[in-house]
């Protein structure tokens, strides 16, 4: 897990936060040296700024994934990340049944383990989750994710358009 | 450098847009470079690209032209994930 903290002294568009928490995952359920497991309380956090997690989170989810066969050990594992970052709450960015690894092999299924959480700071500000690069020769499918400042609504009365109203 | 950033920002220097490539390397530079040379097809390059298990080559920081490395204080273990912004 690592995270670095993007700042914009102007306010991150236009919002009055003015930082953004980006964390990269690599999950490997294993405490076999070197690697070891990170629980979800040190992925998600109450934040009052924005925080994106990204990464391979090697989970299956049947909100991802609804067509998917879990085993026990899956559906434990992947419901402890998962309802643990929606009580705080986080957002899944990730579009369901759009999957993000095409195994070589013709024996296993594509899957979702390339997940983008985003806390309600941020939630606002991402335009698209998307897939829109090619295959680099892995098994994977690179992840886009864009931030925006959302569209500015104006008040119903005032909005400029073909049938526009003014009542004054 | 000025000039690629006005693509993300409008004539008050707000920025627009905030594009964020998220990918497994799975250890491999073949997959590292073709992700980036890859980013040509995009109408905006990232700003941020979130790497898990980049290709290490003897614990040395790897990069790519533009942008600036981030990565956690021990590249001991492999397959840390790091980061890498344009710069």
């Amino acid at each position: 897990m690592h995270s670095v903290d993007l700042l914009d002294p102007e306010g991150l568009f236009g919002f009055p936060h003015r930082s953004l928490r980006v964390t990269s995952v690599y999950l490997l359920h294993t405490n076999r040296s070197p690697y070891r497991s990170i629980p979800p309380e040190r992925l998600f956090s109450f934040l009052s700024y924005p925080h994106l997690v990204l990464g391979d989170f090697n989970l299956h989810h049947l909100l991802v994934d609804p067509c998917r066969s879990l085993s026990e050990r899956d559906f434990t594992l992947s419901a402890r990340y998962f309802d643990f970052a929606f009580d705080i709450p986080y957002d899944l960015l990730n579009t369901p049944r759009v999957y993000t690894r095409f195994p070589f092999d013709t024996v296993s299924r594509a899957s979702v383990l390339d997940l983008a959480f985003a806390n309600t700071a941020v939630s606002p500000l991402v335009s698209l989750w998307d897939m829109p690069l090619p295959s680099t020769g892995s098994d994977d499918l690179p992840c886009v994710i864009t931030l925006k400042p959302p569209a500015i609504m104006l008040p119903p009365l005032l909005r400029i358009g073909p049938s526009l109203t003014c009542i004054w | 450098m000025e000039n690629f950033f006005t693509q993300y920002m409008d004539s008050s220097a707000v920025l627009l847009s905030f594009p964020i490539v998220q990918y497994n390397c799975l250890g491999s530079w073949d997959v590292y470079l073709s992700l980036f040379h890859s980013f040509t097809l995009l109408p905006h390059p990232p700003l941020l690209v979130v790497i898990q298990d980049p290709p290490s080559r003897q614990l040395v920081l790897m990069t790519f032209p533009g942008f600036l490395s981030f990565a956690p204080p021990s590249l001991a273990a492999p397959g840390w994930p790091f980061m890498l912004l344009v710069f």
